[in-house]
């Protein structure tokens, strides 16, 4: 039984780096995303082309790859060095490393990639009628997208950004490759005193909470239904 | 809108000019050492190296020692876990100071990164009664060979394709296998070797000399061309010098390179 106690509580150390991680990774990537998103569907070339090659890189290499480039490549090239906090508070400093944020700026960038093409999608599905709807009533560009479009963007977007935003907190078990602390490494860790079940226990985790984001998602899927035409 | 994002784009290429800019100057590791206040320790979780203690403080033989050596700079020492794979990436990328970390000092790595002065060694040696006629390794090879399952002791007798190997549980069994007189040789760590035989229980047996399998030696890993090396080679031979090194291996088990610590 202490065991199971001692198994749990530093799994659930682990796992809310695992979710720190998560949050904050939606936090800066949701926004971000949309301002890709403007970019890559912009009428300026230059800026329109340089986003989507960056899009194409993000989406076109491995994660785990950025998270290695992002970690270690500006000390390597003599560039910077990610900084570390040091607030006297015990769990946050063991927790926001120097590893965490070069982890949380890889997934932001990557996540923030990938939910552009999400919200493109969206912003593309709009039709045309209503931006001229909305220029004939004499709405400025800025209205129409915040007053007209954004909400029906938003319902249809749910599906696929759900989609993501589940791969993201399975996704955050690659930051054990920078040797952050997250859940996986600590299960892994017992391993090596020859306990195994403490991997499938750390599944749990995951299992509980991507039950807990898809019954939020299909409460946020009702709320927006009656939007329905 | 057009401008804005104009403004955006040329903000964002801005900042990471900036970045490319802001180099961390000089490449003194000791300046940096002291401008950041803190001695940056990479280690796995490897007892009796480094751990850590019910207190939930790292403990171990090296970890002691990289406190006592951030001690002595002045700095705090952090000690960080890292990805043992990629010591060499991490190490050059400044992400940590030094490895501390019961490190094998192989040619290999010798290529990559320098070692400070070696401090501590392991090989495997054979153990057998004193009165035992057994003094090379071709005798050992056809002789009744008790080893640790899965030991390093295990791979010699593999490697040297010993005939007889008997397996059991723990480096203390095949002593015990020799004392019984069930085997002619067990094949153990030098470091548990040193600490029991000849001694006690065991003031029967005697470890055989001249031989000795795999030698490995362990340093501490630090940039190429640090300049922290010289100041951690003082340090390592002054502890030695002054017993601390020496007490320490004997709480943690650890067998010396007294040769080099001593040079």
């Amino acid at each position: 039984m202490g065991e199971f106690l001692q198994v749990t509580s530093q799994l659930l150390e682990g796992f809310s780096t695992s979710v720190m991680l998560f949050i904050l990774t939606l936090i800066i990537a949701l926004p971000l995303g949309l301002i890709i998103s403007f970019c890559t569907i912009s009428k300026f070339a230059p800026l329109r082309i340089f986003f989507k090659v960056i899009v194409w890189i993000l989406r076109g290499t491995p994660l785990m790859l950025q998270i290695f480039v992002i970690f270690y490549l500006p000390g390597l090239l003599n560039l910077f060095v990610w900084p570390t906090m040091d607030t006297g508070w015990a769990w946050f400093d063991r927790t926001i490393t120097t590893r965490f944020i070069a982890a949380l700026v890889a997934f932001s960038i990557n996540y923030a990639a990938y939910f552009s093409e999400i919200y493109r999608g969206g912003i593309e599905s709009i039709s045309k009628g209503q931006f001229e709807a909305g220029q004939v009533l004499g709405m400025t560009k800025t209205q129409i997208f915040f007053k007209v479009v954004l909400l029906q963007v938003i319902k249809r977007i749910i599906p696929p950004m759900s989609n993501e935003i589940i791969t993201l907190i399975k996704d955050t078990a690659l930051a054990n490759f920078i040797s952050v602390l997250d859940i996986l490494y600590w299960a892994k860790d017992f391993m090596l005193d020859g306990l195994i079940w403490p991997l499938f226990y750390a599944g749990a985790f995951y299992l509980v909470f991507v039950g807990l984001l898809t019954i939020i998602f299909n409460r946020v899927e009702k709320k927006l239904s009656y939007f329905r035409v | 809108m057009k401008k804005i994002l104009a403004l955006i784009l040329t903000v964002v290429l801005g900042v990471a000019a900036c970045m490319g800019l802001t180099a961390c100057g000089g490449d003194s590791d000791l300046q940096r050492v002291k401008d950041n206040n803190k001695l940056v320790v990479g280690v796995t979780v490897y007892p009796p190296m480094d751990y850590v203690d019910d207190q939930g403080e790292w403990a171990g033989f090296d970890a002691e020692l990289a406190k006592m050596f951030a001690e002595e700079l002045g700095v705090n020492c952090q000690i960080v876990i890292i990805t043992w794979a990629q010591k060499v990436a991490e190490l050059n990328s400044k992400q940590i100071d030094l490895v501390w970390n019961g490190m094998t000092a192989s040619e290999e790595l010798g290529a990559q990164i320098d070692f400070s002065v070696s401090y501590a060694k392991n090989a495997q040696v054979a153990v057998v009664k004193a009165d035992s006629a057994i003094t090379s390794k071709d005798q050992i090879k056809t002789a009744k060979v008790a080893v640790e399952a899965g030991s390093a002791g295990a791979d010699v007798a593999a490697d040297e394709a010993m005939t007889t190997v008997n397996p059991v549980t723990a480096q203390v069994d095949a002593i015990n296998e020799v004392k019984a007189g069930t085997s002619d040789v067990a094949i153990i760590d030098i470091t548990m070797a040193q600490s029991v035989v000849g001694k006690g229980e065991y003031a029967g047996l005697k470890i055989v000399e001249g031989v000795s399998y795999g030698d490995e030696i362990f340093a501490v890993g630090l940039r190429k061309g640090s300049d922290l090396k010289a100041k951690l080679d003082t340090f390592l031979k002054a502890k030695y010098a002054d017993g601390t090194i020496t007490a320490l291996a004997l709480e943690y088990g650890v067998g010396l390179n007294t040769e080099a610590l001593a040079g």
